[in-house]
């Protein structure tokens, strides 16, 4: 169910029909969905990829609706970004932050 | 020299102490903790009289113990039980509430060698205002091995001697072997910190460079999440280095900080576990934590990753307490989080130590170390005392912090708050996250101020200023009045300040005003409700408003009381007496020259009287 939900939501783009470009130099994100997902299922990533051609790799869960996932593409890369903003404006995606890094205080 | 006792010595000296157990088991000696009513006539005179007034109106001589907390004494009695006397006392309408003391051995300061320098668990006093009174505490509750304390961190050392009886197994939620550099493969279930060092090797590795924005050089291990935790729940009264504020607080180690620190989402997906919610991967957390010590943050306005957990994990019933940051900046992430209780730094004085951060996100203020006149061979004289190993990259041996040593930061101010929660939980149990952060709030003392500082947000060169409540949270924590407020079912009711008009006279429409009333954090005042109790004849009152009229048919007392209710539904009251007159007094302006006659004298007299009488019942909470 959880997997239709999102490939369904994939096809509704006209992302899902590119290519899914693989660029080196990683970037992670927490992406939190709309309804559980099953985070690390290669349908998910599949979906994912299609939506912001780069290639995506799951990185680790964080709950039944969120995870984060490293995407293909150098930071500094226009790509990147426009990646960023095509996940983000994904119906199934309700939010997309940087994973950034935190430090003892 | 041989000494030999004859038989029927010995069997004397024999029965003499056997009957000793006998004798005080017929007769029971009573311990039992009272707090009085904000309105309690006693409050006005001193701790040990309060307790004899307490034990005269039930009929057994009573004696003061000890004040932990200015509206709190801790009273005996002989001939009646702790639970009895606790059942006699709370029957009186003047007590908040009275509880058994059953924590007799507490009473001496535990035996740990090194508590002596933990300067911030001792009493506030005039040298060192921000310390917390955790001590006195102490006489309130033990705490409670039911309590769970999750230490997100760096992970712990397990074999610390402080420790490893307060501890539980907890988890590392470190994805990246890059940054967790333990032997495991991604997250695991062995929660012990390896050391967070960076060397001469990761420093090569491009990746972990990268990761580590660059660094220019290596550094040792902080160890930081054993000093956090020793902080919170170091075993207490064991004859070894310091005492955990939490007392029998256990402390649930997730690890999720690494080399270079960790990322949100093996922050959160930790917090989530901590909280005994789920996370894929991860079995089932057994031991779900009340309390979630950050003592970690990082730039940035709070994420909707973050938002989100945070509100799941407050709904499970958790609190949530993290470091405003150590920027000297706006308060950092996850602290600026609505729904986190923030912690900011202070000196011992009760300033805002430089290096904290501050402001409007912040919900209360702890000392977080700093030193004072440091230089070339002075120590760092007020600094934390905390557990740590004693390897300088890989574990050796554990040990602690040294007195001398600068152990600084907002880091440490936050587990003086989670294990001031963590006692409070123990103290009752019932108490949900978000009354626990009202109640700290609340109780918290007032910011000093040094007239040599500005005022936050305005900051000297390095970083310091005077604390204020728009900057620093509500005030500074005070471990044992929240406690004692956890107790007390009444600590939140809205405090009811009436005034009164200063020459009330019979058959004239007198002001009553009760502007200076004020709510406990998160709640308004919402309705007022006057009523006479006595009085030489019935006077009619105005509106239920927040000031009002009174007229009073004839002279003489009459006692009025203010009903105020909150937002939350709490109901807070205060009786006055109003000392009507006949007619007003005669001015004493105009005419001048003559010298008073004695009639004018008396009359002065009787006022000054009948206004002093006044200001004891309009404000019977100042002692």
């Amino acid at each position: 169910m959880r997997r239709l939900l999102w490939m369904a939501l994939c096809a509704a783009t006209a992302a899902c029909a590119g290519p899914i470009p693989g660029t080196a130099g990683p970037r992670q994100v927490i992406i939190g969905f709309a309804e559980t997902t099953d985070s690390a299922a290669p349908a998910t990533l599949t979906s994912l990829a299609h939506t912001s051609q780069v290639a995506v790799s799951f990185v680790a869960a964080i709950s039944p609706r969120s995870a984060a996932y490293r995407l293909d593409c150098p930071p500094a890369d226009p790509a990147c970004e426009k990646a960023i903003a095509a996940l983000r404006a994904h119906p199934g995606v309700r939010y997309l932050e940087p994973d950034r890094i935190k430090d003892s205080r | 020299m041989k000494a030999t006792l004859p038989l029927g010595a010995a069997l004397l000296a024999l029965a003499a102490l056997n009957a000793v157990p006998a004798k005080a088991a017929e007769t029971p000696e009573a311990r039992v903790i009272v707090k009085l009513k904000s309105a309690s006539p006693l409050k006005q005179i001193q701790a040990a009289g309060r307790v004899q007034t307490l034990g005269q109106r039930i009929g057994i001589a009573a004696q003061l113990i000890n004040q932990p907390t200015p509206d709190t004494q801790v009273m005996r009695a002989s001939g009646i039980s702790s639970e009895a006397l606790a059942a006699r006392l709370a029957q009186e309408s003047d007590v908040a509430y009275a509880v058994p003391d059953r924590i007799k051995t507490i009473r001496a300061l535990p035996n740990d060698p090194l508590l002596s320098h933990q300067w911030y668990l001792q009493a506030a006093s005039s040298t060192q205002p921000a310390a917390t009174g955790a001590q006195n505490a102490w006489n309130l509750t033990p705490g409670s091995a039911s309590v769970v304390v999750a230490v997100v961190d760096t992970g712990v050392r397990f074999d610390h001697e402080d420790l490893v009886a307060k501890l539980l197994p907890g988890y590392d939620f470190i994805a990246n072997d890059l940054l967790s550099g333990d032997s495991d493969t991604g997250r695991d279930a062995d929660a012990n910190d390896p050391g967070d060092y960076l060397s001469s090797a990761d420093l090569a590795n491009t990746a972990l460079r990268t990761l580590c924005s660059n660094p220019a050089s290596t550094h040792g291990s902080s160890w930081h999440g054993t000093q956090v935790a020793g902080i919170v729940g170091a075993e207490t009264n064991n004859s070894r280095g310091i005492a955990g504020i939490g007392g029998a607080t256990r402390i649930l180690p997730v690890r999720a900080l690494g080399k270079c620190g960790g990322y949100d989402s093996d922050i959160i997906a930790g917090m989530r576990w901590a909280a005994g919610l789920s996370v894929s991967g991860a079995p089932a957390n057994p031991n779900p934590a009340k309390v979630i010590n950050l003592s970690l943050a990082g730039s940035g306005s709070c994420s909707a990753a973050y938002a989100d957990a945070i509100a799941e994990i407050r709904a499970a019933g958790v609190l949530i307490v993290a470091a405003a940051g150590n920027e000297t900046g706006a308060v950092e992430e996850p602290a600026n989080c609505a729904g986190v209780l923030a912690v900011a730094g202070i000196r011992h004085a009760g300033t805002k130590v430089g290096y904290s951060s501050y402001g409007s996100q912040v919900g209360i203020s702890a000392p977080a170390g700093n030193c004072v006149n440091v230089g070339t061979g002075q120590p760092c004289l007020y600094p934390f005392i905390n557990t740590i190993n004693l390897g300088t990259t890989v574990p050796t041996s554990n040990g602690y912090t040294g007195i001398n040593a600068v152990t600084i930061g907002t880091s440490f101010a936050v587990p003086l708050v989670s294990g001031s929660a963590a006692l409070m939980l123990a103290a009752n149990p019932a108490l949900g996250e978000a009354e626990l952060a009202r109640r700290i709030k609340l109780t918290s003392n007032p910011f000093p101020t040094d007239s040599s500082l500005p005022a936050c947000p305005t900051v000297t060169t390095d970083g310091q200023c005077n604390c204020t409540t728009a900057t620093c949270g509500t005030g500074m924590l005070n471990t044992a009045a929240a406690v004692a407020a956890a107790l007390d079912g009444n600590a939140l009711n809205p405090t009811v300040v009436i005034s009164l008009p200063d020459s009330p006279v019979k058959n004239t429409s007198l002001s009553l005003s009760s502007g200076s009333s004020s709510a406990a954090a998160g709640a308004s005042l919402v309705s007022w409700h006057w009523v006479q109790l006595a009085g030489p004849a019935t006077g009619s009152f105005g509106a239920d408003t927040p000031s009002t009229t009174f007229t009073a048919p004839v002279a003489g007392d009459y006692i009025l009381r203010l009903a105020i209710t909150d937002s939350a539904g709490r109901t807070g009251v205060q009786d006055v007496t109003l000392s009507v007159l006949d007619a007003a007094p005669r001015s004493s302006g105009g005419g001048g020259g003559g010298a008073p006659d004695l009639t004018s004298l008396a009359g002065l007299a009787t006022l000054a009287l009948l206004a002093h009488r006044r200001r004891q019942h309009a404000h019977p909470a100042q002692p």
